[in-house]
């Protein structure tokens, strides 16, 4: 083998498929990879150099890549200008409390939908649906006057409960238990197992994919969604870091460099739950997975 | 909608007129749970405001206000949202710009019953341009806090390099010396323009008044922009922009995009408000100063807004309410503001020497505000204006970027503009 | 992932047939409620407002059909919404998801390190729009800008893409798929871990190149998520908003207002709720056609077992 090839060979790695083939393609497959991923982060690295720059160096023109000099003493900065540990434990809970109330009621619903005979289903699933094509903007109003007469402005049940319950998480997983045969209930059933037995014990297991998938996207989606948060909070007490970050956003100018290092602090927690959810996305199904049988 | 608000000027301190005595005989309850809602960008901000209510709960102990800030930028969606909804603050703030829109829409109430009612308290001690801005149909809606003009902003050293005399501090220099300065700054090759405007409508409005235009009629039916004199003056303007004096537009979605350029230092001159003193001190690290609008035609003419506060019109503490906002806009509150500096208070009693320079000329701020030197109008809006300002801003973006020519786009944006000066009429019949 | 369609005959024993409305109750009802509560009564109220004219403060009369007449009559700027919203659409949507699913075809190879790469293709999508945003402007700008700079070695004159007429909507475009496909690429994954080795063993087996086992096992396999991501793909980018507001404010004149920018403005800044909701169920109405229509189709291309 040339040293070409075993480059190729020590790059393999355990997860995913085998590139297979001539000995060569891990090293472009890794090289695209590379260039890829480089196209990609550019803009992001130039923000995280911006939060290190002084605010009349981010300001000049023409911007400048490198920072002049580095002043990380604005991530301290960026931090204290508004309780961003407050905010944090906010969003936390927040968003924490949409994902797992969104993902337990959508995988009972998809269950139903997916798996069970009853008068209206499509239709309710069409009502499902259709909802997901309303701009937020409209409902909004309508939205916040349910929660004003009920007193839940400004209570985390406020920020959390009319955000858990979009069609997303039932469509997704509707989709998903869909692919799953029948077969494995079937004989569940036939040895007497209840509906809500074949779920627990059979569809539940074989949906960590999908579930994961779902728990990530409204993780990441509902973290940095402002609208509703905007509306809801009107105090430190409930106020989410996406809410916070706007502070940087001033009425005759912004901190862009506070700005840009307050972003990259919020990103990280969003980057470890997805890192941890990769065991759940990088699991090989023997059987039905998505798609497939 | 003009976001640089005359508030921050306020904060000029108000020299010591005892209009903080809310009297014992005054008007207004004394006691109640107050919210309060207020927009603020920084923490230092927020502290101050905090403070503020602070001293209404000292000076009260049975009121407490509890104060709700959100940045500037989505105060108004979250304010709107609140009217819709019944659920807005006791004590609001208002811009002047917005004032109309709002007061009319029936979101504050007037304050003139309060007033009268409370021999103590001296509204005269508010400059006249804040208490016409924060009027709709002569009706005081709000106590300003701060107030402010545009001014002319100038690059010291761009000025210095180019050896080219700065621009007087107390007489505006004439439009044809404003444009000869501005070439003689210019130079292509360093990417340095003499001038720089933002691609705003709000900040054509002073070279309309200075050229002799308008952009509506006095009675508010009829749009002017097509008046030889606003033509005119507009064509200046953007005459700058087509010569290549003044900075190319870059930005159509940065409400601080000119000022941000300014910051640069490659540009020499830029008008905006005092609001801007402390957003510059920071940002950039070259010499400057202000001066007055240049003078067209009709003179150096400018326009001053500001913001205030206002009772909402369904608190149900009303009598607390006005306490409190008396307290908070009083001489003694506003110069606490000032010293947190950003803005002309918009109480006299309340001017007095602003923060260390720069700028050096930072006397000649007042002088403009009350018309000693050139001539300042209140910034007067419509009910539409939002809508305006967004269909103003929608159609002019192809003249700041040097696409269209004046005349083409005011025979576009007249039309809608009468269109919503008739809704503007037909919204204030409604109300009174 | 499959359709609506049922992919086969449902063996339930004929006893239990009667339960499944009960069953489907206690299933259903934890989201039902919610649901109708929270998401469906305030659809129904922008649906019903949508025939009112409602200005914010001043409060609601009965409009009849008078907003969509003025919508489609006379209003100019709903049809240049209308317009950048459907072109918007109809570009980003295949870019971003053939570059996810390309994406997610390259980290699935087992290779070193590929976790990494995975992470660094959904951070344009997990970091706030606000920031990246600002850099974007500043990769824009006409002559100092980064784009330009490298156009410019290879000698093309890049013009001022976020302020002219022509190229405002592409710069969005581009900004909104390098934003998004990483978000493609993760379901793909996900539909691509669901496809069994032995297919693959056996393709490879019968002597198929890689590109005939891409053709034959792969995309047929993958289609019902391929399915997925294009229905949400075409959902979420008719309703584009964050960039168009804060990159460009739907400028130069009218060239990036997209339909849900349009709604924002009429309905926070011009408070005309009613015209507002009226353009939102036009949205709607145009989202849920393209969405039957997927819906169809499918039929022809999504291979279920």
């Amino acid at each position: 083998m040339s040293a070409f090839d075993s480059i190729g060979v020590a790059l393999k790695g355990r997860v995913g498929v085998s590139p297979g083939g001539k000995p060569y393609w891990p090293i472009l497959i890794y090289a695209t990879l590379m260039a890829m991923a480089f196209l990609t982060l550019v803009p992001i690295i130039w923000m995280v150099l911006t939060a290190f720059k002084s605010a009349p160096e981010v300001a000049a023109n023409p911007p400048t890549w490198w920072p002049r000099e580095w002043h990380p003493e604005n991530f301290a900065a960026a931090w204290n200008f508004a309780p961003f540990g407050r905010y944090l434990i906010n969003s936390l809970v927040m968003v924490g409390g949409i994902t797992i109330l969104q993902t337990v009621t959508s995988a009972l619903a998809a269950y139903a939908f997916a798996r069970l005979r009853f008068r209206g289903r499509d239709l309710l699933f069409l009502l499902y649906l259709g909802t997901l094509m309303i701009p937020p903007q409209v409902t909004v109003i309508p939205q916040f006057i349910l929660i004003k007469e009920l007193d839940w402005v400004d209570t985390y049940q406020g920020l959390i409960i009319p955000q858990a319950f979009t069609a997303f998480g039932v469509f997704l997983l509707r989709q998903f238990f869909l692919t799953i045969p029948y077969e494995l209930e079937d004989a569940a059933r036939i040895d007497g197992a209840s509906r809500f037995g074949c779920f627990w014990r059979i569809i539940l297991p074989l949906s960590g994919p999908a579930l994961a998938t779902l728990a990530v996207f409204a993780f990441l989606f509902h973290w940095n969604n402002l609208l509703w948060p905007l509306i809801v909070s009107n105090s430190d007490a409930t106020i989410p870091v996406v809410v916070g970050l706007r502070n940087f956003q001033g009425q005759y100018g912004t901190e862009w460099n506070l700005l840009m290092a307050a972003a990259a602090i919020a990103t990280i927690p969003t980057v470890i739950v997805y890192l941890f959810a990769q065991r759940w996305f990088v699991r090989g199904i023997t059987m039905s997975g998505f798609g497939g049988r | 909608m003009n976001r640089r608000d005359f508030l921050r000027m306020s904060g000029a301190g108000l020299a010591g007129v005892g209009l903080l005595g809310v009297s014992a005989c005054g008007g207004g309850g004394t006691s109640g749970a107050l919210r309060w809602s207020m927009w603020s960008d920084t923490p230092e901000e927020t502290r101050v405001w905090k403070s503020l209510a602070e001293d209404v709960h000292e000076k009260y102990p049975d009121i407490t206000v509890k104060l709700e800030t959100v940045t500037f930028a989505d105060y108004w969606d979250k304010l709107t949202t609140q009217i819709a909804s019944e659920n807005e603050a006791d004590i609001v703030a208002m811009q002047s710009l917005r004032m109309p829109g709002y007061a009319a829409r029936g979101a504050l109430q007037p304050l003139m019953p309060f007033i009268e009612d409370d021999s103590e308290f001296d509204v005269d001690d508010f400059f006249g341009p804040i208490r016409q801005g924060l009027s709709v149909n002569d009706e005081l809606y709000a106590l300003g806090y701060d107030i402010g003009p545009i001014i002319l902003y100038y690059n010291k050293d761009l000025f210095g390099k180019a050896g080219v005399e700065p621009p007087p501090a107390e007489t505006p220099m004439s439009w044809e010396e404003f444009r000869e300065k501005a070439e003689q700054l210019t130079n292509p090759g360093a990417k340095e323009y003499g001038f720089v405007e933002q691609p705003v409508f709000d900040f054509m409005v002073p070279w309309l008044w200075s050229g002799g235009g308008d952009y509506m009629n006095a009675a508010q039916t009829e749009c002017t922009l097509d008046s030889p004199e606003s033509i005119g003056a507009m064509e200046f303007v953007i005459g700058m922009i087509t010569d290549k004096i003044a900075a190319p537009v870059t930005d159509l979605a940065n409400p601080s995009f000119a000022v941000e350029e300014f910051f640069g230092g490659k540009i020499g001159m830029h008008v905006d408000g005092p609001w801007q003193f402390i957003n510059i001190r920071e940002n950039s690290d070259f010499e400057w100063d202000v001066a007055p609008m240049p003078a067209g035609p009709a003179g150096s003419v400018t326009w001053a807004a500001g913001s205030g506060f206002g009772i909402s019109n369904t608190t149900e503490n009303a009598d607390a309410a006005w306490t409190a906002l008396k307290t908070i806009t009083s001489t003694g509150s506003l110069k606490k503001l000032v010293k947190a500096g950003r803005g002309y208070p918009a109480r006299e009693s309340a001017v007095s020497t602003f923060e260390k320079p720069p700028p050096q000329n930072v006397d000649v701020v007042q002088k403009i505000l009350v018309s000693d030197i050139g001539e300042t109008r209140p910034f007067v809006t419509t009910t539409t204006w939002q809508e305006t300002t967004v269909m103003l801003t929608r159609d002019f973006s192809p003249v700041f970027l040097g696409k269209q020519s004046v005349d083409a786009v005011v025979s576009k944006v007249k039309p809608q503009f009468d269109e919503l000066l008739k809704e503007h009429q037909e919204i204030l019949e409604q109300q009174s | 992932m499959a359709g609506t369609a049922q992919p086969g005959p449902e063996k339930v024993p004929w006893k239990d047939r009667e339960h499944e409305g009960l069953a489907a109750g206690l299933f259903l009802l934890p989201n039902l409620i919610g649901f109708l509560i929270f998401t469906a009564i305030p659809v129904g109220a922008a649906f019903v407002l949508a025939f009112y004219d409602y200005d914010l403060l001043l409060g609601a009369s009965w409009a009849g059909l008078e907003n969509f007449r003025e919508l489609f009559t006379v209003d100019r700027v709903f049809r240049a919404a209308l317009f950048n919203t459907v072109y918007f659409t109809a570009v980003s949507v295949p870019l971003s998801v053939v570059l996810g699913l390309a994406t997610a075809i390259l980290v699935n190879q087992a290779l070193r390190g590929v976790v990494i790469f995975r992470s660094i293709f959904l951070l344009p999508y997990v970091t706030v729009t606000v920031a990246l945003s600002l850099v974007w402007k500043w990769l824009y700008l006409p002559d100092i800008g980064l784009i330009n700079s490298v156009l410019g070695t290879v000698g093309i004159d890049g013009p001022a893409w976020l302020t002219s007429q022509t190229w405002a909507m592409p710069a969005l475009i581009l900004m909104s798929v390098w934003k998004g496909f990483g978000y493609n690429m993760v379901i793909f994954l996900a539909g691509l871990q669901g496809i069994p080795d032995h297919l693959y063993d056996a393709a490879k087996v019968d002597g198929a190149t890689a590109w005939r086992r891409f053709l034959n096992v792969t995309l047929p396999l993958l289609s019902p998520t391929t399915f997925f991501v294009v229905v949400i793909s075409v959902i979420s980018s008719f309703q584009v908003f964050d960039q168009a507001l804060i990159m460009t404010n739907g400028g130069p004149g009218t060239a990036t207002t997209t339909l849900v920018l349009y709604i924002y403005q009429k309905g926070f800044q011009s408070f005309d709720m009613g015209y507002a909701a009226a353009v939102a169920l036009v949205l709607f109405a145009v989202i849920f056609v393209f969405t039957v229509v997927q819906f169809l189709f499918q039929r022809r291309w999504v291979t279920y077992e």
